[in-house]
């Protein structure tokens, strides 16, 4: 899971924000901070990105793959710094130098 | 000295209302840097929101109100004459004219793939120019940093050629008068022209 990636709400917790289980939107801002990626729902009716939240990346599903290269990833990333966490890959958070944030797959915090 | 004071008065009488204004606080860390880990700064006890907002600059009397308890954040005036963008070209080509719904959405105002850098131009050159007049919304604030719209308004092309469309774009404020783009389409604004 990465910056501009089509992904589904797998949790109720953002219902504060407008924003459903099950809600599909993407993934707009190529960082990771707190554990969380800058989601955008796809209004199912007009297709406008008309909410956003913070969302923990383990309440997030993968819809569909963007097919972003990691140069333009990197190029997304603010400062342009490969250190950002950016992506999820079987449970791990990682970054462009594929190092892993959390030490047990799928427990982030870890 | 003296200007200070003038300017702490003039703000108080709202004379600066339309001027722009810098927010800092004691940290040294924005929604920018932090060496890719985003954080509270524990070292100046500096929170998760205030760190995003950092370094921010809007109009005086259209920038986000958030403080608290021992908040150290201040604003002070902040000469801004041109607003960079960080927006990468893929928000464009990975996504408004690749996601299938965005692509739709572009197609039924006429345009398609290779109008993408007219496209970006127009979005960039907008956002520059309307947030240096202060003609901009100001949406959710959170670890992500203070939301930002900015309207559009776009004729379409080829048999939409005479339609004008409004949209939203969403940004992100960035340090010292930064915008990092979000969305090209942040939904439309619902008086059509």
């Amino acid at each position: 899971m990465k910056y501009l990636d089509k992904v589904k709400i797998i949790s109720n917790k953002y219902e504060k924000d407008g924003i459903f289980k099950g809600d599909v939107g993407h993934i707009l801002s190529a960082e990771i901070r707190f554990n969380t990626f800058d989601f955008y729902r796809e209004n199912p009716q007009t297709k406008e990105d008309d909410l956003c939240a913070a969302v923990f990346v383990g309440d997030l599903e993968l819809i569909e793959s963007s097919n972003i290269t990691d140069s333009e990833l990197l190029e997304a990333l603010s400062g342009h710094n490969p250190n950002w966490w950016c992506k999820v890959e079987n449970g791990y958070i990682l970054n462009l130098k594929g190092e892993k944030k959390n030490k047990i797959p799928y427990d982030y915090n870890s | 000295m003296f200007e200070d004071i003038k300017w702490i008065l003039d703000n108080i009488f709202g004379i600066n209302g339309d001027k722009f204004v810098i927010r800092k606080n004691v940290s040294k860390e924005n929604i920018e840097t932090c060496n890719g880990i985003a954080v509270d700064d524990d070292t100046t006890n500096t929170c998760a929101l205030c760190v995003a907002l950092n370094d921010t600059v809007f109009k005086n009397n259209n920038k986000p109100e958030y403080y608290h308890r021992n908040c150290k954040c201040q604003n002070t005036k902040y000469e801004l004459t041109t607003v960079k963008l960080d927006f990468p070209i893929s928000k464009i080509t990975k996504y408004l004219f690749q996601d299938k719904s965005k692509k739709e959405l572009m197609k039924n105002m006429g345009y398609d793939i290779s109008d993408a850098d007219f496209i970006y131009k127009i979005i960039a050159d907008n956002a520059k120019d309307k947030f240096l007049k202060g003609d901009y919304l100001l949406g959710v604030l959170n670890c992500n940093g203070q939301k930002v719209n900015i309207i559009l308004e776009l004729y379409g092309k080829k048999d939409k050629k005479n339609k004008l469309y409004r949209f939203k774009t969403g940004w992100t404020a960035y340090p010292n008068g930064c915008l990092h783009n979000n969305t090209p389409f942040g939904g439309w604004v619902k008086e059509q022209k």
